[in-house]
């Protein structure tokens, strides 16, 4: 056989009419020398014969879909944000440090980050996260020398009576009803922090967010 | 994210974006339960819903395996659609995974009107070339498919599919993405003329309706 089996976009372009005459050229060889090309392309056009212009039927069951959206790649959430907030460290440490020594004149700011600015990009300093069943986008921003501003934005409706807790440790450091608008927490120095969402009926989800210092 | 056109939830996806991944498949869900659905009548099966769940969610995990290669691929070159691109992604993965479980026993469901498995091949006239390819010996036969391929491209492509892989004439029609009637009027002229290059061949003897 001489043909090279058409890839998928090819066979759509190839019922839409769009390619051009060597490349239709192709997929009719692919066709004559391969009875499972030919079957599928058969069974592709049958199809499309088929097709209803809009009413195609019942939706799938919702937990189909939900099942399909999970299948993203996991990543092990705590481990992603303080990669992401390590490298927005390194950033603001590079383009901030000037204005943050000028804010505070403290003998060592407490963040000394250096790096990566060349490769980072401003998007870098916002996430999405899950807290639990809430995706969250989390911003954060450096006030002065070691004090990191961080907001927390809900991208779907929190359950009512949402709490934001923020801790260090043992130490509750904040803690805010999440609306819709979010909220922001101010002034924190570079730690490792607790971020806890808590409903009505108890904790919902939480991640670690690291905002300690980087060599 | 809702907003964003299919090609741009598509390459959000690519860049690792979770919350497009949410909107991508949420867009296309329906779609794609539909197609699963009517393939599997195509074939003549009734899928029960984990059935048709199984083989629904086996099309995005497609998109997603080895490091979203799919989803990589997809250049829109040709300006075919997403959609379209789905829809390919989708069958070919459907048929896939329905022929490994029926054991490769699957076979398309398709109402044979005057299909080549009849036994004339020609509207017209005593039926010697379907004599030849159904009955005769491999030598002549093969003497015949060297006449078929003097014939352009597109008319051995034709022939091929009726006559050496059997493709019923409506799926012959959808994998030519041609009318029911336009390849009628195709195969009774390549007919004619491939008896007349038979009987120059002295495969058959000239007909009355042969050129001389």
């Amino acid at each position: 056989m001489s043909h090279r089996t058409p890839d998928e976009e090819t066979l759509a372009a190839y019922f839409e009419g769009l390619l051009d005459p060597a490349e239709e050229g192709a997929v009719r060889r692919a066709l004559a020398e391969d009875p499972q090309v030919a079957e599928l392309v058969a069974a592709l056009g049958l199809m499309i014969e088929a097709e209803p212009a809009d009413a195609l039927g019942t939706p799938a069951p919702a937990y189909v879909t939900r099942a399909a959206v999970d299948l993203w790649p996991a990543e092990p959430v705590a481990q992603r944000v303080t990669q992401g907030l390590r490298l927005a460290a390194r950033w603001i440490g590079d383009q901030l440090q000037p204005l943050a020594d000028a804010l505070a004149p403290l003998p060592q700011p407490a963040l000394t980050l250096r790096g990566a600015a060349a490769e980072a990009v401003r998007g870098e300093l916002t996430w999405q996260v899950d807290l639990g069943p809430v995706p969250v986008e989390l911003t954060v921003a450096v006030e002065g020398p070691g004090q990191i501003a961080l907001g927390a934005r809900p991208l779907a409706r929190p359950p009512a009576g949402a709490l934001l807790r923020l801790s260090t440790g043992e130490h509750l450091r904040a803690m805010s009803s999440l609306g819709p608008d979010g909220a922001t927490v101010s002034a924190l120095p570079a730690a490792t922090y607790t971020l806890a969402l808590e409903g009505p009926e108890g904790e919902l989800g939480r991640i670690e967010l690291d905002l300690s210092e980087q060599a | 994210m809702r907003d964003a056109t299919d090609l741009e939830l598509l390459q959000a996806c690519v860049e690792g974006n979770r919350r497009a991944w949410a909107v991508f498949v949420e867009r296309f869900t329906r779609y794609v339960w539909y197609l699963v659905n009517a393939t599997g009548r195509r074939y003549g099966l009734e899928l029960a819903e984990d059935a048709l769940a199984d083989l629904h969610n086996d099309v995005f995990v497609a998109l997603l395996e080895d490091d979203r290669r799919r989803l990589r691929q997809y250049q829109g070159k040709n300006g075919a659609s997403v959609r379209s691109w789905i829809r390919v992604i989708t069958i070919r993965r459907t048929i896939d995974t329905l022929r490994k479980r029926r054991g490769g026993h699957l076979s398309l469901d398709v109402e044979e009107d005057e299909g080549p498995r009849a036994p004339t091949l020609v509207d017209t006239a005593p039926d010697a070339l379907s004599a030849l390819l159904d009955r005769e010996t491999d030598a002549r036969r093969d003497g015949l498919w060297a006449l078929v391929e003097q014939l352009p491209e597109a008319d051995q492509t034709l022939l091929r599919l009726l006559y050496d892989q059997r493709l019923p004439v409506p799926a012959a029609c959808a994998a030519l993405n041609i009318k029911r009637g336009a390849l009628y009027t195709r195969k009774t002229r390549l007919i004619k003329r491939l008896r007349a290059l038979a009987a120059e061949a002295g495969l058959i003897e000239a007909s009355d309706g042969d050129p001389p």
